[in-house]
């Protein structure tokens, strides 16, 4: 039975994930993997930045000393489809594996998942992965004999989630609704102190904690066909970027493919109510709070959260509020498994055996009936383009003369003819080994959400004004060239041209004054990265001092 | 006839899920007006995050 689940996740994942046996680089929107990305301070710790991928950052460099960019890019999203397939299938209460491949499939083949995987956000999808063995772990816990290993499990399954402030939550939130507060104390502490990296990283951070009111409309939840933004939603889909929903999204039939999933969802609710009698409903109350949570941000609840956002330091990690949802993908898939059996059962007992299963294989491949164009890297949208080789020249040049960068044309996201046209967020900070100056605005449509900087905020007002940037004092400034997204020649006198070629530019500023002096400390921020680390390990050493488990 | 059920079951269902499966991949092949309308970039500057 279990092989039959690895099977049913490893397949799941050859055929979402295909085109990655090419080789190079997926660079979509967030996705930015580079051959080795440098370790330095300001992962730990962005100096006038909120820290969104904060340890996120550092762990990738830390891997990237033993695994090379593209081979991590590919294990790290084959494990988030894969865990996030087998966990699934392990968390439906039933013994029989058919249901638990519905669940697998239910829950691995999503619009969420495939919408955030097109917008990049491969660190939101850990926690996406993370989650059901996070539910699993926490209902251990309750029942277990022996708590210590079954809490070293909890943290070992939160750790993956708690890479990014978002998934932190989640996973903290789950822990803290689904075990009684006098008993999970201990497993959210445990939890919570994986959050320290991000926590102390904001509290440090010179970048203030307040965002832009135009950001929660800017991403709210959408409507993806005529069902609206919350009939998007109760299908796990509904994320904010047009340019990230696969096409199958936008059918006819697609509401009602999820009013089946839903129904399904509501046939499983009484025999989960009486498998789990107390964790079901602890878990529907997780799951209807991230409901109504992705669902803030659309109608009346878009007043609410503006002010949070505005008033409430940390508030706009709200803003985005679909990401919220994964909670409630978890119910849905676990019920949809558990309704699926329901009906089997029944039609078994009414016609015959062969009748129940044919159930099950229906309810099997509803969700790749729904979203069929999940498959194959999203029909083909996450397929490896390779980096220019003069990403390496450029490179070796700012090693070689270490100084800070300022990125133009000055937008943090752009489209390279070398990337197939796909929008991806500016590789400079990732590739280069200094500090990178890029614009932390962000355009939505005609929108533009302010950004948090004042380093870049100086920089967007001498662009504007036409003046040249050799008065920002940066050592270096590179122009990411492109048809149609022009520098201005007046912005680059004063500067030195270094190397120049077809899609890069380097231009060395002979005026360079030393990086701005700055208050902000990081070390504490280091602290609290090896404070979560030792936890980890401790959660480890708990595990591995007992017996496996049958997961 | 518990077999004739079965089948009936078998056909309703692959019909269902082939009529799912068809018209989604049609809107993935061939996507409405107002999906081509959502999804145009109509910024020729393409230096942005996303539309809505």
């Amino acid at each position: 039975m279990k092989g039959a689940e690895r099977l049913a996740a490893g397949a799941i994942t050859a055929v979402v994930l295909a085109p990655l046996v090419l080789p190079g680089y997926v660079l979509r929107y967030d996705m930015v993997f580079v051959p080795k990305q440098p370790l330095t301070a300001e992962l730990f710790a962005p100096a006038d930045a909120l820290p969104r991928a904060v340890p996120l950052d550092a762990l990738v460099s830390l891997a990237n000393l033993a695994v090379p960019g593209w081979a991590l890019q590919r294990l790290v999203l084959a494990a988030i489809v894969y865990f996030a397939a087998l966990g699934m299938a392990r968390l439906v209460p039933t013994q029989r594996t058919l249901p638990r491949l519905v669940g697998a499939l239910a829950y691995a083949w999503t619009p969420f998942l495939a919408e955030r995987l097109l917008l990049g956000q491969w660190g939101l999808l850990l926690a996406y992965a993370a989650l059901p063995w996070i539910v699993k772990a926490a209902l251990d816990l309750r029942t277990a004999p022996n708590r210590l290993p079954a809490l070293g499990r909890l943290v070992l399954a939160a750790a993956p989630a708690a890479v990014t402030p978002t998934g932190g939550l989640i996973a903290l939130a789950t822990v803290a609704v689904l075990l009684p507060i006098r008993a999970g104390l201990i497993a959210i502490a445990g939890t919570a102190a994986l959050c320290a990296p991000w926590l102390v990283a904001t509290a440090t951070s010179t970048a203030g904690g307040t965002s832009d009111p135009e950001g929660v409309a800017a991403f709210a939840a959408r409507g993806e066909n005529w069902s609206g933004a919350l009939g998007a939603l109760a299908g796990t889909g509904g994320i904010w970027n047009a340019q990230t929903v696969p096409g199958s999204r936008s059918s006819v039939l697609a509401p009602f493919a999820t009013a089946i999933l839903l129904v399904l969802a509501a046939a499983g609710w009484r025999t989960l109510r009486s498998r789990w009698p107390d964790g079901s409903v602890r878990l529907a109350v997780l799951a209807a709070g991230s409901f109504v949570l992705a669902a803030a941000s659309i109608g009346p609840g878009a007043r609410v959260m503006e002010w949070l956002v505005v008033n409430v330091p940390g508030a706009g990690l709200l803003r985005d509020s679909q990401k919220f949802l994964i909670p409630y993908a978890v119910l849905v898939a676990l019920l949809a498994a558990l309704g699926a059996e329901v009906l089997a059962d029944r039609l078994a007992v009414r016609l015959d055996a062969n009748a129940g299963r044919v159930v099950l294989v229906a309810a099997l491949l509803l969700p790749v009936a729904i979203l069929p164009d999940l498959a194959f890297g999203a029909a083909g949208q996450l397929r490896p383009v390779r980096y220019p080789a003069e990403w390496d020249t450029v490179a070796a040049q700012v090693k070689a003369a270490p100084g800070e960068v300022l990125s133009l044309p000055f937008h943090g996201y752009q489209r390279y003819a070398w990337n197939r046209g796909v929008i991806v967020r500016d590789p400079a900070p990732r590739y280069l080994d200094a500090p990178v100056l890029i614009n932390d605005e962000l355009q939505v449509g005609t929108v533009t959400v302010d950004g948090e900087s004042p380093r870049a905020a100086e920089a967007r007002r001498l662009l504007d004004a036409g003046e040249p940037v050799a008065a920002l004092g940066t050592r270096w400034v590179l122009v990411r060239e492109e048809p149609g997204v022009a520098v201005p020649p007046s912005v680059l006198t004063g500067l030195r041209p270094v190397f120049t070629g077809p899609n890069l530019a380097l231009w060395e500023n002979p005026s360079a004054t030393a990086t701005p002096a700055t208050t902000h400390r990081q070390w504490p921020a280091v602290v609290a990265h090896l404070f979560a680390a030792l936890v980890v390990i401790f959660a480890a050493i708990l595990v591995l001092r007992r017996r496996p488990t049958a997961w | 006839m518990a077999r004739l059920a079965t089948f009936v079951v078998a056909a309703v269902l692959g019909a269902t899920l082939g009529l799912i499966g068809i018209i989604a991949t049609i809107g993935q092949i061939s996507p409405s007006a107002d999906t081509v309308a959502n999804q145009s970039d109509d910024n020729p500057a393409a230096t942005i995050y996303g539309t809505r």
